[in-house]
């Protein structure tokens, strides 16, 4: 009997068609957004995959205001081989599932190239798509060892990976005299990872590793860590995550009564990062990407930044407008959209851009180290020579 | 009179798997990615809708059932060079012994304490994923190689849309074996009333085992699945927030009521893609999302389409 009370009343019926309606509805929707943006021929289409939305929103949108900026420079100088450049950004909200929709998107959408990538897990999700389909894919924040360690001949790392990070921080520590250091990281693959690459690169320079927190993210009390860094007797502390959540530990930390030294890593480096934290916040170091600000000929880049879209670029900004202009350059040289042998033009290019020089290794990790060292004082970055 | 509604119910379902088998041949690959992620979130709901729907018992922690057999078969791969299919009886038995590991000494408990339970292993089970280095800790497991099936390579996403769709045929019929069969109505009685299902002689503690066994088996088959799919897997992709999508899902959709579940993970997974092309409305597409869901239960507050309760 039971059997039977399943598809069979009217309403259920009734409910079937609306259904059945609304799938198919959904179906054309998404078919018809995904056949509307294709390229034509005197058109490069390069595919921004970053997080647009979430809590990654803010560096994903600097992202793309940064690839736009240089797409108008170039394509107001003559765009490239006669044809311009259009860009065709997606939202991966900093998440696997939603990183391979937005690459599907991209790919569908025709692109040429893809550029981007923010969030490590979300990048290495959406990474085998476009390498099978052979698209050229420029990666231009996420900097996880993850990436290359895929071994992916089209996918570049424009950002200094965390090995570079920890090289930069071991001279910092070097000459603040610094004895025991302490880390914290959020335990996602890019905190978890630099802290990882410090934890071994520290005491090869004789700084011992006092204690190894863990901080979940959002996690409104910190209390814990704040009494086993003071109980370590650290006299350093890095803070590997995210500039949301170290606002609150360097707070936390300063209340709890830490009087050692503070270093932040890039991914807390933003100006965000110093109204959180206030009197909290002076004399904070920070391992940080290229600011703008710090770069040669970076005035220039930040006016018209600003003049376009009305607030200040972010940190990977640069690294960002060098991405696109050294795939211009490459495609220039090679005369060709084909991927392979833009491939092998930026496999060997050196360019000297706003983030500093662009050099592969020959496994397509940036070959010098972008790291700058700032420091915190009266409410603004400063730069720290070492 | 049931042979005309039969044939009605046989028409509409043999429509819609003619729509659905013939559909990558006019899609891109976005629209299949999407409505990829519309079955794959049918799976899960399919697999947690024995545990909710069926027994009526709080599952907080549904993702930790699919990271474990997601994991199972990305170490297999990858540590120990297995071949995917044979990883498939691992999986399904990996998840079996730790939903008995979770489940036996925690049924005896009344929803809410399960729930709390079940949510703090899901937790166990991420941060220890985040931490072993044979899950690869915090980085996961990445390049998991792509399985072959009679020959073909399976990579493209028209593939992933084949082979997503059998097992939510699988996973349908399944559920439905379950249902109509003596375990299910025993399950029924105890969401019903569980105090009168054990005066009646139902042995609860072990139907309740055995139903969320039953749902871990399927959240560990469907982790196997994603995990080569996907090719890369990372705690990140487990968290609480899985566990609630996955729920909400069976909720929004109506508990109990297989096509109410499917409908539901469908909706889940489409309504946020919809919005993407949308300027200004695509970055606030999770805060109109939210206003529905709230209507839906307002309206609805047994779900878009409800299990009928049974007549006496």
């Amino acid at each position: 009997m039971l059997k039977k009370s399943v598809l069979t009343s009217k309403s259920a019926k009734s409910f079937i068609a609306k259904a059945v309606a609304s799938a198919l509805t959904a179906v054309l929707l998404t078919g018809c957004s995904g056949a509307s943006s294709s390229s034509n021929e005197n058109e490069i289409a390069i595919g921004v995959i970053s997080p647009t939305s979430g809590s990654e929103a803010y560096y994903g949108t600097d992202m793309v205001q940064s690839y736009q900026l240089a797409v108008d420079e170039i394509n107001a100088a003559g765009g490239v081989l006669g044809k311009t450049l259009k860009l065709y950004p997606e939202d991966d909200g900093c998440d696997a599932n939603m990183a391979t929709n937005a690459a599907s998107k991209i790919i569908a959408s025709g692109a040429d190239f893809v550029v981007g990538g923010y969030c490590s897990g979300a990048t290495v999700a959406a990474m085998p798509l476009f390498h099978d389909e052979n698209l050229l894919m420029l990666i231009s924040a996420a900097n996880s060892t993850e990436i290359t360690a895929l071994g992916f001949e089209q996918s570049f790392m424009f950002n200094s990976p965390g090995t570079h990070a920890a090289l930069t921080l071991t001279d910092l520590c070097l000459s603040l005299g610094t004895t025991k250091a302490a880390l914290i990281h959020q335990g996602d693959s890019y905190t978890k990872n630099l802290s990882d690459i410090c934890e071994e690169a520290l005491p090869k320079s004789g700084i011992e590793i006092a204690t190894i927190q863990v901080m979940e993210k959002g996690a409104p009390d910190v209390s814990a860590i704040v009494t086993a860094v003071r109980n370590s007797g650290a006299d350093f502390v890095y803070w590997c995550g995210y500039h949301a959540d170290g606002s609150n530990v360097i707070k936390q930390l300063r209340q709890g009564g830490y009087e050692g030294d503070i270093a932040v890593g890039d991914g807390s480096a933003s100006v965000e990062l110093i109204t959180a934290c206030g009197s909290a916040g002076e004399g904070v170091y920070v391992t940080s990407p290229p600011f703008v600000e710090f770069a040669q000929g970076g005035d220039k880049f930040v006016e018209d930044y600003k003049a376009k879209f009305e607030v200040n670029p972010g940190n990977y900004a640069t690294l960002c407008y060098d991405t696109m202009y050294v795939l211009k350059n490459a495609i220039e040289q090679a005369n060709s959209t084909e991927t392979d042998k833009v491939r092998d033009v930026i496999a060997n290019i050196e360019y000297q851009g706003l983030s500093g020089l662009i050099k592969f290794t020959p496994e397509r990790e940036l070959e010098v180290s972008n790291f700058i060292v700032l420091q915190i004082e009266k409410g603004e970055f400063k730069l720290v020579e070492l | 009179m049931g042979f005309e509604n039969k044939r009605t119910k046989f028409a509409v379902l043999a429509a819609l798997f003619v729509l659905a088998a013939v559909l990558p041949l006019f899609l891109d690959n976005y629209t299949l990615n999407v409505l990829w992620n519309a079955m794959f979130y049918m799976l899960l709901a399919l697999g947690l809708n024995i545990i909710v729907g069926y027994t009526g018992l709080c599952d907080l922690g549904y993702a930790a059932k699919f990271a474990i057999g997601a994991y199972t078969t990305g170490i297999l791969i990858k540590t120990f060079g297995w071949n995917f299919w044979l990883t498939l009886p691992v999986s399904a038995l990996v998840s079996a012994l730790a939903a008995c590991v979770i489940g036996a000494p925690t049924l005896k408990l009344r929803s809410d304490y399960l729930a709390i339970v079940t949510l703090g292993f899901a937790e166990i089970v991420r941060i220890s994923a985040r931490n072993l280095d044979i899950t690869g800790s915090a980085s996961g497991i990445n390049a998991i190689e792509r399985p072959y099936f009679f020959g073909i390579h399976l990579t493209k996403i028209s593939h992933w849309y084949y082979v997503f769709f059998a097992l939510v045929i699988v996973f349908i019929i399944i559920s439905k074996r379950i249902r109509y069969s003596r375990f299910g109505r025993a399950l029924a009685f105890i969401r019903e009333d569980e105090d009168a299902a054990q005066a009646m002689g139902v042995n609860t503690t072990l139907f309740k085992l055995y139903a969320y066994i039953a749902g871990a088996v399927l959240g560990g088959i469907t982790g196997s699945f994603y995990a080569v799919k996907m090719t890369s897997i990372s705690p990140g992709s487990f968290d609480f927030t899985q566990s609630a999508n996955i729920l909400l899902a069976v909720i929004l959709g109506g508990m109990g009521k297989i096509p109410g579940v499917i409908v539901g993970a469908a909706f889940f997974a489409i309504f946020p893609e919809l919005f993407r092309d949308v300027p200004f409305v695509g970055n606030m597409r999770m805060l109109f999302f939210g206003l529905l869901l709230i209507v839906v239960m307002i309206n609805r507050p047994q779900g878009l389409w409800p299990e009928k309760p049974v007549k006496r």
